[in-house]
């Protein structure tokens, strides 16, 4: 693995660890007494799992790319006009059986 | 007695359809839009396709200004931060923007459709009906919202990837990605530091719900953790090199020390500094992007 790719793996672990501690500070206070607490700890835990559902969906999007490489992107546009080949020449004498 | 007499004319007038389209903000969505347009083009792209996509992008942006001004005249006039702009100080009349927005947008829309192609005018429309018909109306509703509005500021540089490849394939959803999480702290801090004018006008963004400010800290700094090894992808998957990479890395670590900074302070001025960093940090970090592409 080389420094990029270390270095990358790195900020997500500590991404992730962030997320769980807040994550299981807010469902603790989510089962608060106070109805206040209780409701707004809901809230701000739909807040916490935005970034990481999306870290999540785009892991799964690239899950085939560890290579680096983009195949999916590699192919170049498609031509937007078809070329169309009219052979003119003497009809082919052979037996239908032995044309290719 | 003196008394002052605000003169109005056809120039003034002028100026206050361009106030409608907020530039400055048009301004960054066209920029953005040119970063996934060149990321995502074969060499150099074409100059005439990314003319073509920054003038329909523009069109569409300026059209959901409009739009969500229209929509939020009267709590405008609530806000002392908005309360000068076009509609709730009477220099323009509702039904004027409204056809205003509607006309720009279907232009706009066609105009992509006809000279990009129909994924990206596609793009744009969803931008403008996200924007007007799902986050504005949030505003009044939910802390939500925020994360709800973030999607459609994230959608430009999908139009401009789009405008380059016709396709949405992995580039278009790492920039969407980084574009997403980048607005969460740039509009907490702008929430934060206009939290009192917010809950005048009765939005109840989540500083409004927060008035120690705890859980919009610890929010920001999560958006900005986030942020960084996402921002970094682009290297990841090929995308661009190592200068880029160096600098999304060190882009990232000083938005997050900015965005604890503003946890641990929760003042004003903090919030403010936040802000700028992050308006900093967007247009270095695309520019660095374009430049340090290394795809074919």
């Amino acid at each position: 693995m080389n420094l990029q790719t270390s270095l990358f793996w790195l900020t997500g672990v500590v991404f992730f660890a962030v997320q769980l501690g807040i994550l299981l500070a807010l469902m603790r206070q989510s089962r608060s007494a106070d109805a206040e607490t209780a409701a707004n700890g809901r809230l701000e835990i739909v807040w916490t799992l935005v970034p990481a559902s999306l870290i999540a969906a785009l892991a799964l999007m690239l899950g085939g790319l560890t290579t680096g490489s983009w195949t999916d992107s590699e192919a170049p546009p498609r031509a937007k006009s078809h070329l169309t080949l009219r052979v003119a020449g003497p009809e082919d004498p052979r037996p239908e059986a032995a044309r290719p | 007695m003196e008394r002052s007499v605000a003169i109005e004319g056809p120039t003034t007038r002028a100026l206050d359809y361009v106030e409608l389209t907020k530039p400055r903000i048009t301004f960054m969505v066209v920029v953005t839009t040119a970063a996934g347009y060149l990321l995502g083009a074969h060499g150099s792209g074409s100059l005439f396709v990314l003319l073509h996509t920054i003038v329909g992008t523009a069109l569409v942006a300026s059209a959901a200004s409009a739009l969500n001004q229209w929509v939020e005249r009267d709590t405008d006039g609530l806000m002392a931060r908005t309360r000068n702009r076009p509609l709730p100080a009477g220099r323009l009349e509702p039904a004027a923007v409204l056809i205003f927005g509607i006309a720009v947008g279907v232009l706009g829309t066609v105009y992509l459709a006809l000279f990009v192609n129909t994924l990206t005018a596609g793009l744009g429309l969803g931008t403008l009906f996200l924007y007007v018909l799902a986050y504005t109306p949030m505003k009044r509703v939910s802390s939500l919202c925020t994360i709800v509005g973030a999607v459609p500021g994230a959608l430009p540089p999908m139009m401009g990837w789009a405008a380059a490849r016709n396709d949405l394939s992995t580039g278009a959803w790492v920039l969407f990605a980084v574009l997403f999480l980048w607005q969460m702290p740039h509009f907490l801090a702008i929430a934060w530091m206009y939290r009192d004018e917010y809950r005048a006008g009765g939005q109840p963004m989540l500083p409004v719900l927060d008035p120690e400010g705890t859980r919009t800290g610890r929010q920001i700094v999560l958006y900005c953790l986030a942020l960084v090894p996402v921002s970094l992808l682009p290297s990841v998957i090929g995308l661009t090199g190592s200068i880029y990479f160096g600098g999304a890395l060190l882009l990232g670590l000083a938005y997050l020390a900015a965005g604890i900074h503003a946890a641990a302070r929760r003042t004003t001025d903090s919030a403010r500094t936040l802000l700028r960093v992050s308006v900093v940090y967007l247009p270095v970090l695309l520019g660095l992007m374009a430049a340090s592409k290394v795809a074919p």
